[in-house]
């Protein structure tokens, strides 16, 4: 859906000067090729039912506006959801936050204002005609979204290994009869003899981590090998001077490289600060004074022993919605970064028509917009 | 009040059930109310149109209308302002009838409702007994406290004017007061599945005056536990429709959300966990009571647990009544000496309540 | 080009003297190019980004929805002849009024008027040659086919049997294919976004000169107030529809209590949507209604200003009052009460309108024309329609109607009454400028009064029935009801017959219709200043535009059989001295 949307404003018919719209032959679709006014000023012919280019663009503007506010409006429902529910159970909340890395999101709330820069800085070089430079901020962007998904995918999987998963796969229905099917995914059988064993969390923890580990380090060689493929498959095209391929190609590569270094890098992180947290214990204790060690200690003996309170599954419920539909966002939004990064290179967009660049801009900028509020939300506030 | 005649009539209305609780004049008169009000703009509107209609109907061309004014300012003000002083003051009535509606007073005689697909179990805390008819007295307020086991229900007597949908993971809180003693018919009102149109139970609701009410409680209570004494297999039956076990379960072989009774008992049934048991009393009294504690293979843990809704005495008459349905159960009931259904000769003109 | 039509002025041209366009000089102009003939073959139809082809091919698809739809209306009705089994079991009866309400709300009222008939007429209304995202208008289009394969895919799959609303959690435990279904109005929801967007846009910015936002037709504002309510409100249910598949398929948790979720609040979500869709419906009617009421009484529409801004005001608050569908579910005092006086304050912008176009009409030369026809038909189902919404907003009365009969009745004369039958009004009404061919009067005139009476028939007696005591969705029932069930089915069959009627006259008309003038009606709109039908490129020059309801500058021309427009600039006389040129 996203990705249709910053399209269709423009289209290509105003795209190739050398394309003629006088053209008497009939068009497929009946519908291109008009004998009449045209803007004589305007150095790319604008689609035939505007009165001028700077019709269309305005049209395009309002039309990507619109369909933010559409976006918004979308997301805003899931912000109720959490805000209903973070009122009803805030215990949970409280409790449940610590199963989320700060580090990891403040990463990646890092990463997507740094693409958000790259963006606008796009944005710029179309309107000042720098081709080089305007596929140098896509290509910018579009690896920094693919690291956001990394990161992600870290997150992601470590959760699974640790079977913390939405309410439906974690918990036993307190009802019959309002079911109409097993959940998809079952793991009450591994919870609860994780919860009969007697490992602490932070030896679970460290399990999991390993089978993070592994399973990333699938994940990361199929990155790996993806983008070998890709890289030579763009090293073809550019021999075939197949330019928009050699791009998408290219584009492909750079989305691959960004995953890996996203899942490696946070695996990095992760191991860190186990690593860091399990020596780091003491060495607080002499740091601070001594009221502040122990209520430390307490909220490490707490995140132990402490009985998850009831209703758990619906923080991570909510967790996995917003971040999962915020991630098929973003990827979205580099589908269509690669179509850009194909046009801008190709030369598409000159300082008199940048208008698709100016759109997904801001496209681009309302998902960041969007993590703004996710991250502190179900990050920080506990 | 010129807007209330049809209310002088006070049988089976054209519109309406007869009043029965403190609520129905209340809101009728508010109907009746808004309906005057509306026949009145609907007189208007509808006159204007056809007045026009008929006035400056299609002239030739040559004698086209003069030019008229295609405002009017004061005009609009005043049909703006005047439809919107009639809607606050029908909202002002509509809102204190509902305030009354919602608070209910601290005396309420309270009866719990078990709604689930398709009948609701009216359970008297006091008398101690559970019923699919709902007894109250006349002239005290009744609470319903409400809860779901399954879907949404919403709880509707007409002849009260009085409905609160009962929505699962809540208590749903409902109160009237009857002011008529009589049997009056209450349903279901929200879409509840396949049999959602069979929620519904006509002299399910039963008004008895405040003076009879306890002995009358008493005397249901007698006499149910009479019956199933008496007649363990008809009570059974009936227990089996009433109490919503029928809903689920089949007693001809169908395959349905749960095991059929046919054949059940004295077989041995396998479960999901690997073991296996015999159906015997002890098994049935315990997928009763606790129905997660061993599910039977090929099906899933859908039921919700009776404790608290079943007495001992029931559960007994539902296990007779399952075991007539299989060769080894017969025997057994002829072994107990179980009489036939329809009891004693005596108690039979009591037996199979609700049938 | 030697066509006498009134787009051959261009802005700023010498006006024509009325000698010269009181002679017709040439053929007439449909024999010209238009977009029907433009290009030919299937695929100029299927990839065409014309919007006046889209709005035909939507037209096409929404009368076969509204075909689906009926035929389930009927087979409901039949089913409701009888107490208990009449024809079909109480599933299948189930799965019945669900498929009728689903595909009538989501594939035949929602596009019905925006996406058809305001596909075609906007643009050219507007003075504009097109829609400004012509892409986006047929992906909005194949959107909406996708959207009606996933329902046709649920029929063969289970079915469905939640009812239209989509409850929780008897959506949630049901057998029948919700996810698909779900799946089918999610695409809806893109397409009707899709569509309200490019409409905002357009009236933005496509606007040709002299088209000022408040000379603009009150049929585009209100495609213009519905525009908003689609682009805003849709993507709330969008994203609850995926709530909700989510739920039935992993139980997040968030709507089923088996996880601790609030059923309510799904109530809620859906209703933050499914209220402001109500406008979605009736708004584009309100705006049909106005157009009509002005030409038809051949005079200027009364309180302009007050009709185009309650339509903004309707959409607005149309937002704020979705908890009066939730009276009786367990809302707190004081949302009621806030709800409530909302709800009654919504009732004011339709006042308004019904008064104004009382007032249009007044002192009018009202010619009871097809359209017309179903126009004063609109008027008084409508009023019933909205008086019986105070009987429901009213706190107090409502807990005894919330869900019955009543309700159900109230909703059909809004939603059949007025918008179905509106919509009827605009086909009949703009059907000689998109097919080019006039229908017979007189059978249409009895399709509106068949249509009429039907349904008063039809549902008149629902009201009864819901005072008395009937619950909505409910298969059987107790016997005391089956006269008011049978006249209620009687009525519901005839409504058929009428609505067969119709359709048989339009399309006796595109087989022998005679050819229909540019402006058959005398309106003073743009869409009538082009040749019937349209040119591919509605205007070759911007139109003139002036006051869209002058219609004492629009005057019969017995030469043409059509109506012209007297220059603004000529002044030349009174319309009754060049009526007689």
């Amino acid at each position: 859906m996203s990705a249709a949307a910053p399209a269709p404003p423009t289209g290509e018919s105003g795209l190739d000067p050398d394309r003629s719209h006088h053209s008497e032959h009939g068009d497929a679709d009946g519908h291109g090729e008009h004998a009449h006014v045209h803007d004589p000023h305007s150095p790319h012919g604008h689609a035939h039912h505007f009165e001028s280019w700077r019709q269309q663009f305005d049209a395009g503007k309002l039309g990507m506006w619109l369909f933010l506010a559409q976006e918004v409006l979308f997301f805003s429902g899931l912000f109720c959801l959490y805000a209903v529910y973070r009122s009803l159970h805030p215990e949970v909340w409280e409790y449940a936050d610590r199963f989320l890395s700060v580090p990891h999101g403040a990463f990646n709330t890092a990463v997507l204002l740094f693409s958000s820069l790259t963006m606008a800085w796009g944005v710029r070089c179309a309107m000042l005609g720098q081709r080089i430079g305007l596929t140098g901020c896509i290509a910018a962007t579009l690896f920094c979204a693919a690291l956001f998904l990394g990161v992600k995918s870290f997150e992601y999987t470590e959760k699974a290994h640790l079977h913390i998963l939405w309410a439906g796969a974690t918990e036993e229905p307190v009802m019959g009869g309002t079911r109409y099917d097993t959940p998809l995914v079952d793991v009450t059988d591994q919870v609860a003899e994780a919860e009969a064993s007697s490992l602490t969390f932070a030896e679970r923890e460290s399990a999991a981590l390993e089978a993070t580990d592994v399973t990333l380090g699938k994940i990361s060689v199929g990155c790996a090998i993806v983008a070998l493929v890709l890289m030579v498959g763009a090293g073809l095209c550019w021999k075939l001077k197949a330019n928009g391929w050699m791009v998408g190609l290219a584009a492909g590569v750079l989305c691959a490289i960004g995953m890996l270094v996203g899942a490696e890098g946070s695996m990095l992180l992760a191991h860190e600060m186990h690593g860091d947290h399990a020596g780091g214990e003491h060495h607080d204790g002499e740091a601070h004074d001594g009221h502040v060690e122990t209520a430390h200690e307490m909220l490490e003996a707490e995140s132990d022993v402490e009985i998850p309170p009831d209703g758990i599954g619906q923080f991570f419920s909510i967790y996995y919605v917003m971040t999962g539909l915020h991630a098929v966002h973003i990827l979205a939004g580099m589908v269509v970064l690669t179509w850009l990064m194909i046009r801008a290179y190709r030369g598409d967009f000159t300082p008199d028509y940048f208008g698709p660049v100016d759109f997904v801009g801001l496209y681009w900028h309302l998902v960041d917009l969007v993590w703004i509020y996710l991250f502190p939300l179900l990050y920080l506030i506990g | 009040m010129p807007f209330i005649p049809p209310l002088a009539d006070y049988g089976d209305g054209l519109l309406f059930r007869t009043q029965a609780s403190t609520f129905a004049e209340n809101s009728d008169s508010l109907f009746w109310m808004i309906t005057w009000i509306s026949v009145v703009f609907f007189i208007i509107v509808v006159g204007a149109m056809g007045w026009f209609m008929w006035k400056y109907r299609h002239r030739p061309v040559e004698t086209f209308a003069p030019k008229t004014p295609s405002h009017n300012l004061p005009l609009e003000l005043t049909w703006t302002v005047i439809p919107t002083l009639l809607v606050i003051v029908i909202f002002g009535f509509g809102f204190t009838g509902y305030l009354d509606q919602r608070t209910p007073p601290a005396d309420a005689y309270e009866v719990r409702v078990i709604a689930k697909k398709w009948n609701f179990t009216f359970v008297y805390p006091d008398a101690g007994f559970t019923d699919s008819k709902l007894y109250i007295p006349v002239g005290r307020p009744v609470r319903l406290r409400m809860v779901s086991s399954d879907v949404l229900h919403s709880f509707w007597v007409p002849a009260f004017r009085s409905k609160w949908d009962i929505v699962p993971g809540r208590d749903s809180i409902i109160w009237f007061e009857c002011t008529e003693p009589g049997e009056y018919l209450y349903q279901c009102t929200e879409y509840c599945g396949k049999d959602h149109s069979n929620m519904i139970k006509e002299g399910g609701v039963v008004a008895v005056p405040l003076d009879e009410f306890e002995d009358k409680l008493r005397e249901i209570k007698t006499v149910k536990i009479q019956e199933l004494e008496d007649d363990p297999l008809g009570g059974g039956e009936a227990l089996f429709k009433d109490a919503g076990c029928a809903a689920c379960h089949s007693v001809d072989g169908a395959k349905n959300a749960c095991p059929t009774w046919e054949g059940l008992w004295g077989t041995t049934k396998k479960f999901t966990d690997g073991t296996s048991a015999i159906a015997d009393d002890a098994y049935i009294r315990e997928s009763i009571l606790q129905p997660d504690a061993k599910i039977a293979e090929g099906f899933r843990n859908n039921m919700p647990s009776y404790k608290g809704q079943l007495e001992e005495l029931q559960i007994m008459a539902l296990t007779t009544y399952i075991r007539s349905l299989s060769e080894e159960g017969r025997a057994e009931n002829v072994e107990r000496d179980v009489p036939p259904v329809g009891g004693e000769p005596e108690a039979e003109d009591d037996s199979g309540a609700d049938g | 080009m030697a066509v006498e039509t009134p787009t051959d002025y261009a802005a700023g041209e010498a006006a024509p003297s009325p000698e010269r366009a009181a002679v017709p000089a040439g053929p007439p102009g449909y024999a010209e190019d238009n977009y029907l003939n433009h290009t030919k073959g299937l695929m100029s139809w299927l990839v065409t980004l014309d919007h006046k082809r889209i709005g035909m091919m939507y037209l096409v698809g929404v009368m076969s929805a509204f075909l689906l739809g009926g035929i389930f209306a009927l087979l409901v009705r039949a089913e409701l002849w009888t107490p208990g089994e009449t024809i079909v079991t109480a599933e299948t009866y189930n799965r019945f009024f669900t498929l009728h309400g689903a595909i009538m709300v989501f594939l035949f009222i929602i596009p019905s008027v925006p996406a058809a008939l305001g596909n075609f007429v906007l643009p050219v209304m507007l003075g504009a040659k097109d829609v400004a995202f012509p892409r986006m208008n047929l992906a909005s289009f194949y959107l909406w086919c996708g959207g009606a394969i996933f329902f046709l895919i649920t029929l063969f799959r289970g079915s469905l049997d939640t009812g239209w609303t989509f409850y929780v959690p008897y959506s949630t435990s049901t057998e029948t294919a919700v996810v698909t279904a779900l799946t089918g109005v999610f695409i809806l929801g893109f397409s009707s976004i899709f569509t309200g967007l490019n409409f905002i846009v357009t009236v933005h910015t496509m606007r040709p000169p002299g088209m000022e936002w408040f000379k603009m037709p009150l049929f585009l504002w209100a495609i213009y107030a519905t525009s908003i309510i689609q682009v805003l409100a849709t993507p709330v249910l969008a994203v609850t529809l995926l709530l909700l598949a989510v739920e039935r398929t992993t139980g997040i948790g968030v709507f089923d209590p088996a996880y601790g979720g609030d059923p309510v609040l799904f109530q809620h979500f859906f209703w933050f949507y499914s209220h402001p869709a109500v406008y979605i419906m009736i708004l584009p009617g309100f705006g049909i209604i106005s157009e009509l009421i002005s030409t038809f009484s051949r005079k200027h529409i009364f309180g302009y200003r007050f009709i185009a801004y309650s339509s903004i005001a309707i959409a607005l608050f149309g937002f704020l009052v979705w908890g009066h569908h939730m009276f009786t579910s367990g809302m707190s005092t004081v949302a009621a009460f806030v709800f409530s006086l909302l709800t009654f304050s919504v009732s004011i912008p339709s006042a308004i309108k019904v008064f104004n176009w009382l007032a249009t009409m007044y002192k009018g030369n009202i010619w009871l024309a097809t359209p017309m026809c179903y126009a004063l038909s609109f008027i008084f189902l409508f009023t019933i329609g909205g008086l019986t919404g105070l009987h429901l907003g009213a706190l107090a009365t409502d807990i005894h109607l919330h869900d019955s009969y009543f309700v159900v009745s109230h909703f059909h004369y809004v939603m059949v009454g007025g918008s179905l039958v509106a919509f009827l009004g605009g086909l009949f009404y703009w059907w000689p400028k998109m097919t080019g061919k006039m229908y017979n009067d007189f059978w249409g005139k009895i399709s509106a009064l068949i249509v009429f009476l039907a349904f008063n028939l039809t549902f008149f007696p629902q009201f009864i029935l819901g005072t008395k005591g009937m619950p909505r969705r409910y298969y059987n029932y107790v016997p005391e009801f089956q006269f008011w069930h049978q006249v209620s089915t009687v009525g519901a069959f005839m409504l058929g017959g009428g609505l067969l009627v119709a359709a048989v006259v339009l399309v006796h008309s595109l087989l022998r219709g005679k050819k229909a003038p540019a402006n058959p009606w005398g309106a003073a709109t743009l869409e009538w200043q082009c040749s019937s039908p349209p040119p591919h490129n509605n205007f070759d020059h911007p139109p003139t535009v002036g006051d869209p309801y002058a219609l004492n500058r629009v005057v019969y021309d017995p030469d043409t059989r059509s109506y012209r427009q007297i220059d603004e600039f000529s002044n030349g006389g009174t319309p009754q001295q060049t009526a007689k040129v």
